[in-house]
């Protein structure tokens, strides 16, 4: 019993400790980011002496000196993740070229597309680049950088089909929740006809089992996906092309200014096409 | 000992005791009969306070026990009380059932209030039923083992209500036997029932019951020789 | 011929567009599931992580369910007449409110609200946990309630009858026989918590769906994965089941006739 009273009193104590911390943490997030934008912005400029060059002006991240990426590693080549629990892809890569020009050290937060945004717009994450799209609608609670990659929306469907661009208004389309290619396909063709999956392996492996009859998906994930399951064909039309951004919480100036000028160093020295050649091999 | 005072009790809209005094004399056996619904098992809960009356002043041993601020708890290890369904505590072997009241409230220590539990078992004839649980016991054994739970407080007083109406005709006998030695004790008992017998040859005063008043009240011969009330009569003439 | 040549040499049929048994096949996708680069390391990894986020939001569920309940219980138990403790009345108010609002919004929704409205901490998991021993906390303490309430009154009585006060009545007389009859629903609920900290993958906690789904990822092969998961979830479960009906039979013990 006395072994009892402990550990309550203990737990009781955590839970108090807990709530207050994150109390606190709400609080001093307001009132203190004025004074963070001062003592920040001077971190990366001075550790900007080592190997970099340009001007990245001053700019704020969450944490000094690291530049937090929320993702969703569910969407390759974009985004995945690694045996090792790191994470890989073309949008890894591209912010840690970016990270490195700015002088900070990448890390990341893998959780659902959705929440990936929210991160990001609720200051969880400095940015999110998970293979998002530029809208209107996101315009209007975030800001994006220029874009550095594009993505097209390719339909997947099985050999033989007779799923068309022009009929696809008849077929039950299965699409990764959240993402451009839901948000395109529900509003042309009504919620009816569209299934959207947590992710789009779960997507393509409901087209195998014939529960939708083709998948509306990001080119690039779409062809590894081809490669990897037989019987499946990309039509050859495309659904829709659009551009890849990183979106940064609204206001943030700063972070947004040093993002488009390393994006454009990287962009001038090839690296980007080079990441982007590596995951995606034309055929 | 007990001095009840213009006691009222209602429950919701309807009066179950009405206005009622009475004063119970140290040694006492009051016995209280009457038909169902005359308010007497209620009466008899006030008097610890299991139900808390509408109205009116109780008191104890000189305490007021109605006023608020009285800790009721200590007045109550002064109150054994057994029940109808004897609600002996089941996840508890018989020895735990009897104990844990004088421990818990420092009247014994463990081992004083173990060879107590062993001395009231051997008088009732439960000694070997120690370490049993009331699940293994037949409804008169509970109900002993009650009536030594209640006695293990050492109680000034007794409360019994309808201790026999729940068990087969049977075990009536060896209950009564206990509360008959008890009686001879010395123990002030007051008792409700619907057993006659036990009133006529064990209670120094019985009392009548009905409709939230009590009706008629005498020792017992006289009461059940000659009954002045006709609602005792009628009552009287279907129980005997 | 060693199992990682035998894969190495199937798979290079498979991707060659050869054909393969279905054992074969089966073979290939098993051993790119769990054996590959050690996979089957991830997955107790992340069985670790399920269940330490388990017992903590256990733990957590159960001290809050088992206060929510002695709180509402002794407000109902309340002795009618007499005036009404009205800290008890603000405790209980806010408890019931806390009850209302958890049992009836989505699990998910509220470790979302946690994770991006109230704590904004990058610590995911320890939010999940969190949320999930909040959510627990509400569950329990209706079972709790129900348990007590469900005790025969004449116990309560007797045991104040004797003296005992109400929280020694309550410790040592009215939860010991709820406790033995809630442990079936208690059991139930621990099983859903257990079940339910799949759901921390949603914000970014690493258990057992989270690795599950990430080898999916890189497979693109979700069958193996989910199944390999199913199983592990499966036997926790029989584990934890087997465990809770000892329990029970000892409980019992006082049953015997």
């Amino acid at each position: 019993m006395k072994a009892m009273k402990k550990l309550l009193a203990v737990l009781l104590t955590l839970g108090l400790v807990f709530a207050l911390a994150a109390c606190g943490n709400n609080g001093s997030e307001n009132s203190q980011t004025p004074s963070q934008d001062v003592t920040t912005s001077e971190e990366p400029a001075a550790s900007n002496e080592g190997g970099s060059t340009g001007d990245y002006g001053e700019f704020t991240t969450i944490e000094e000196g690291v530049l937090i990426m929320s993702t969703n590693a569910a969407f390759p080549p974009y985004e995945m993740t690694t045996d090792d629990g790191s994470y890989e892809g073309i949008d890894v890569e591209i912010a840690q070229a970016i990270a490195e020009k700015l002088g900070l050290e990448l890390q990341i937060d893998n959780m659902e597309f959705t929440a990936a945004l929210e991160a990001a717009q609720s200051g969880m994450s400095d940015m999110v680049m998970a293979g998002v799209t530029v809208n209107e609608d996101r315009l209007a609670v975030m800001d994006f950088s220029n874009t550095y990659a594009t993505g097209i929306q390719v339909v997947i469907v099985k050999e033989g089909s007779d799923v068309t661009l022009d009929n696809l208004g008849e077929q039950l389309i299965g699409v990764q929740n959240g993402t451009t290619g839901w948000q395109f396909c529900s509003d042309q063709f009504g919620d009816d006809h569209v299934s959207a999956f947590d992710n789009g392996i779960t997507a393509v492996q409901a087209l195998m089992q014939d529960q939708v009859d083709c998948v509306v998906i990001d080119q690039g994930p779409a062809e590894v996906f081809v490669s990897e399951n037989e019987g499946l064909t990309i039509l050859e039309t495309e659904y829709a092309v659009e551009d890849y951004a990183i979106g940064v919480a609204k206001g943030n100036e700063g972070l947004l200014n040093a993002i488009n000028t390393a994006l454009a160093e990287l962009q001038a020295d090839g690296i980007i096409q080079s990441i982007i050649d590596k995951y995606i091999t034309a055929e | 000992m007990i001095d009840v005072k213009n006691l009222s009790k209602s429950f919701g809209d309807h009066l179950v005791l009405d206005n009622l005094s009475e004063h119970i004399e140290e040694g006492e056996k009051v016995v209280i009969i009457g038909p169902s619904g005359s308010g007497k098992s209620t009466f008899l809960r006030c008097l610890n306070l299991l139900e808390t009356p509408t109205a009116g002043t109780i008191t104890f041993d000189g305490t007021v026990i109605t006023d608020p601020k009285v800790d009721i708890d200590s007045v109550r290890r002064k109150m054994g009380m057994v029940f109808q369904h004897f609600n002996l505590f089941p996840n508890m072997t018989v020895r735990r059932n009897i104990t844990l009241a004088p421990i818990r409230t420092g009247l014994m220590k463990k081992e004083e209030a173990e060879a107590e539990a062993e001395k009231l078992l051997r008088r009732v004839g439960l000694q070997d039923k120690a370490d049993a649980y009331p699940a293994q016991l037949s409804g008169g054994q509970k109900q002993r083992i009650a009536i030594v739970r209640a006695m293990a407080m050492r109680p000034k007083v007794m409360l019994f209500d309808e201790p026999t109406s729940a068990l087969d005709p049977e075990m009536v006998g060896e209950v009564l036997e206990v509360m008959k030695e008890l009686a001879r004790e010395g123990m002030t008992m007051v008792v409700v029932t619907h057993e006659m017998g036990f009133a006529r040859e064990v209670g120094t005063r019985v009392l009548f019951m009905d409709g939230g008043h009590i009706l008629e009240q005498n020792e017992p011969q006289a009461f059940f020789a000659h009954p002045r009330e006709q609602r005792t009569v009628d009552f009287l003439s279907k129980v005997l | 011929m060693d199992l990682a040549q035998l894969y190495e040499t199937w798979k290079a049929i498979s991707v060659s567009g050869g054909d393969l048994t279905w054992w074969q096949d089966f073979f290939v996708k098993f051993y790119q599931a769990f054996i590959e680069a050690d996979r089957w390391q991830q997955y107790l990894e992340g069985t670790g992580t399920t269940l330490v986020a388990t017992a903590l939001a256990l733990l957590m569920g159960v001290i809050l369910g088992v206060l929510v309940a002695m709180v509402r219980t002794a407000h109902d138990q309340q002795r009618p007449g007499r005036r009404k403790n009205p800290v008890l009345g603000v405790v209980n108010a806010v408890f019931k409110v806390y009850v209302t609002v958890i049992r009836g919004t989505p699990m998910m929704l509220q470790l979302l609200i946690w994770a991006f409205v109230v704590f904004k901490s990058r610590q995911y998991t320890l939010v999940g946990i969190f949320g999930l021993g909040i959510n627990s906390g509400a569950y329990v303490s209706e079972i709790i309630r129900g348990g007590l309430m469900a005790v025969d009154g004449g116990q309560m009585e007797a045991g104040r009858s004797l003296g005992l006060n109400y929280l020694d009545t309550m410790r040592f007389i009215v939860v010991p026989q709820a406790f033995k009859a809630i442990l079936p629903s208690l059991g139930n609920e621990f099983i859903i918590l257990l079940k339910d900290t799949s759901l921390l993958s949603v914000i970014s906690g690493q258990e057992l769906m989270y690795f599950a789904q990430a080898i999916g990822t890189r497979n693109y092969a979700m069958m193996f994965p989910l199944f390999g998961a199913a199983c592990i979830y499966l036997v926790l479960v029989i584990i934890f089941s087997w465990l809770l009906g000892k329990l029970e039979r000892r409980l019992r013990q006082s049953d015997r006739r």
